[in-house]
């Protein structure tokens, strides 16, 4: 089974970044705004950056608001017109968010008691070290 | 053989003396996802592949026969559990695997907490007369 490992990323980088991570698979974590079933797409929300997620291939979940969850999944195409109505005026005006991409997500799991800030630390310390070792 | 599974090259007469020679293959603050089950002769085993976020590799567990005389003493987990996996380095069909020896759910921390073990692994092992 070829399986590709989450590559840790912010939210602020897929926003960023966008077109040009699709097809890669990413571990994304945030704070979960809203959850719309008819759509089955999921909101993170990371210092101030907004991701959409695509739930369908998780099954049925209970997710509860405000807790942190990570999702492990591949970054896709997004549909704009089904991904804009998901997104409030509010969050819109207070956000970064992309309408170009979306976590296909493959993994969910709640991860609340996280340490955000060491976190954040780890992955960039993470990814220093690996852009300097060339894979085995 | 060495992590890289290659046949040792070092001097024969420090053999064992790398303190990391004794300490078994850890698999720390892994992603535990998706499952298969194979029956094989009177063995059953479970392969699974867990996920660190640099890299992926196959787990095998062998069930005991209790086990399977008692699934209900199987322990199971769910898609996403965070996991640590100790057992021995192997390889399968040209495939690395870990043969577990004993699994633990540990929480979203301790995943950021083998991270940075690891990066202070390998600057050990960068810094070590061990090669």
């Amino acid at each position: 089974m070829d399986l590709e490992p989450g590559k840790p990323v912010f939210l602020e980088d897929v926003v960023s970044q966008g077109r040009s991570l699709v097809g890669q698979t990413v571990r994304v974590t945030g704070t979960l705004h809203s959850f719309n079933a008819t759509l089955d797409r999921a909101i993170l929300i990371d210092n101030q950056h907004l991701l959409v997620i695509d739930t369908s291939m998780l099954g049925i979940i209970k997710y509860y608001f405000g807790q942190t969850y990570q999702f492990i999944g591949v970054v896709t195409p997004a549909n704009p017109p089904d991904e804009c109505q998901l997104i409030s005026d509010d969050l819109r005006d207070d956000s970064n968010y992309t309408l170009e991409v979306v976590v296909k997500a493959r993994v969910a799991r709640d991860v609340d008691g996280l340490d955000m800030g060491v976190y954040r630390k780890s992955v960039v310390a993470l990814r220093a070290f690996l852009d300097k070792v060339p894979p085995v | 053989m060495n992590l890289a599974n290659k046949t040792y090259s070092g001097d024969l007469s420090s053999y064992g003396l790398d303190p990391l020679f004794w300490a078994p293959a850890k698999v720390p603050n892994t992603v535990f996802f998706i499952g298969s089950q194979h029956p094989l002769r009177i063995v059953e085993l479970v392969r699974d592949h867990i996920d660190d976020g640099t890299g992926v590799i196959a787990c095998v567990w062998f069930t005991s026969h209790e086990e399977q005389e008692e699934p209900e003493l199987r322990q199971t987990h769910k898609l996403g559990t965070s996991v640590r996996v100790h057992g021995r380095l192997s390889e399968f069909r040209g495939e690395r695997q870990v043969v577990i020896n004993t699994l633990d759910v540990v929480g979203p921390n301790e995943e950021t907490l083998g991270w940075l073990e690891r990066l202070s692994l390998r600057s050990y092992l960068k810094k070590s007369s061990f090669k």
